[in-house]
């Protein structure tokens, strides 16, 4: 069981992502929302407890790439994942936010079958 | 038309540019888009958007008087333009609904249709690079914009597609720059 922090600034979208994780039977203690990634590292503070961020790319304030970086700054790869959750399916996105310290990477749309491939080795 | 290029980069660069222009007004580019359209909508609305033809006696004034809503996501590279998504207030909460799985007859904010409408301009913008752009060359997808009216920043309507959906109609356009046409 984890605290999750979902990070996009589509309100639609971050409903939909909690819909997915139910679907999917992502058994989670209790989901946070951010709408961009000055907000996530807010949430982080006052939640020190996170354990799995979901979040998009494109955002205003601050994007997904660099909230990675900032995230890995002060958490590693297995303390903290990332998982990218975004519209940018292309190879040089992908590539940067993987070497910016993602862990794993959904383009959208997505299925909560795809989801729940990404997520399920963080939760088992 | 007056080109200065200094060097065999610049030159082979333009020339790229250009095809990737003729390549964007193809059929073929229209048919990705309308893929994208699908994609999105068969995955995250779990309902069909059909490709129609608009009726020969449509009355563009008319029809630009019905749009209530626009949303638009930009792309820059080259070319630079952008896929704008129009539609009825009753067909952008419809899409909403349908996003975010709510019952047909259940009353949904107007925020929420506005940033419905929005995420879907997302997607399909998204999927469309993945399908045309990415092969292309280093592409940047901005942030949706949604409004009654989107002021488009590019000179050159591209293509247009029109789609039933659900329990509406949706205009997808692609735009460009004057300085790609």
């Amino acid at each position: 069981m984890k605290k999750l922090l979902i990070v996009d600034d589509s309100s639609t979208m971050r409903k939909i992502i909690k819909r997915v994780l139910r679907q999917a039977e992502i058994a989670v203690d209790s989901i946070l929302e951010a709408s961009n990634g000055i907000e996530a590292l807010e949430q982080l503070v006052a939640n020190p407890d996170v354990g799995l961020i979901l979040s998009d790319i494109n955002m205003p304030e601050m994007n997904g790439i660099d909230l990675v970086k900032a995230v890995r700054e002060a958490h590693s790869t297995e303390a903290l994942p990332v998982i990218m959750v975004t519209t940018e399916g292309g190879e040089a996105m992908i590539a940067s936010a993987m070497s910016s310290g993602a862990n794993g990477y959904v383009t959208k749309p997505f299925t909560p079958d795809s989801i729940r491939c990404v997520l399920d080795p963080y939760f088992s | 038309m007056h080109l200065f290029m200094n060097s065999p980069n610049q030159v082979a660069s333009f020339a790229q540019s250009t095809q990737v222009i003729m390549r964007i007004k193809t059929e073929e580019t229209l048919e990705q888009l309308r893929k994208s359209v699908e994609e999105v909508f068969l995955i995250m609305l779990d309902t069909e958007a059909c490709l129609i033809e608009a009726p020969e006696n449509s009355d563009p004034v008319a029809y630009e008087a019905a749009i209530d809503i626009e949303a638009v996501v930009e792309f820059t590279g080259q070319p630079k333009g952008a896929v704008l998504l129009r539609a009825t207030h009753a067909s952008a909460a419809d899409i909403a609904r349908k996003l975010l799985m709510m019952e047909p007859t259940d009353e949904v904010d107007f925020e929420d249709v506005e940033d419905a409408l929005g995420e879907c301009a997302n997607m399909v913008t998204g999927a469309f690079k993945s399908r045309v752009l990415d092969p292309r060359g280093n592409f940047q997808l901005g942030t949706p914009t949604i409004d009654t009216r989107v002021q488009i920043d590019h000179e050159h309507r591209a293509g247009n597609l029109l789609f039933k959906h659900h329990e509406g109609h949706l205009a997808v356009e692609i735009w460009l720059s004057e300085e790609n046409a």
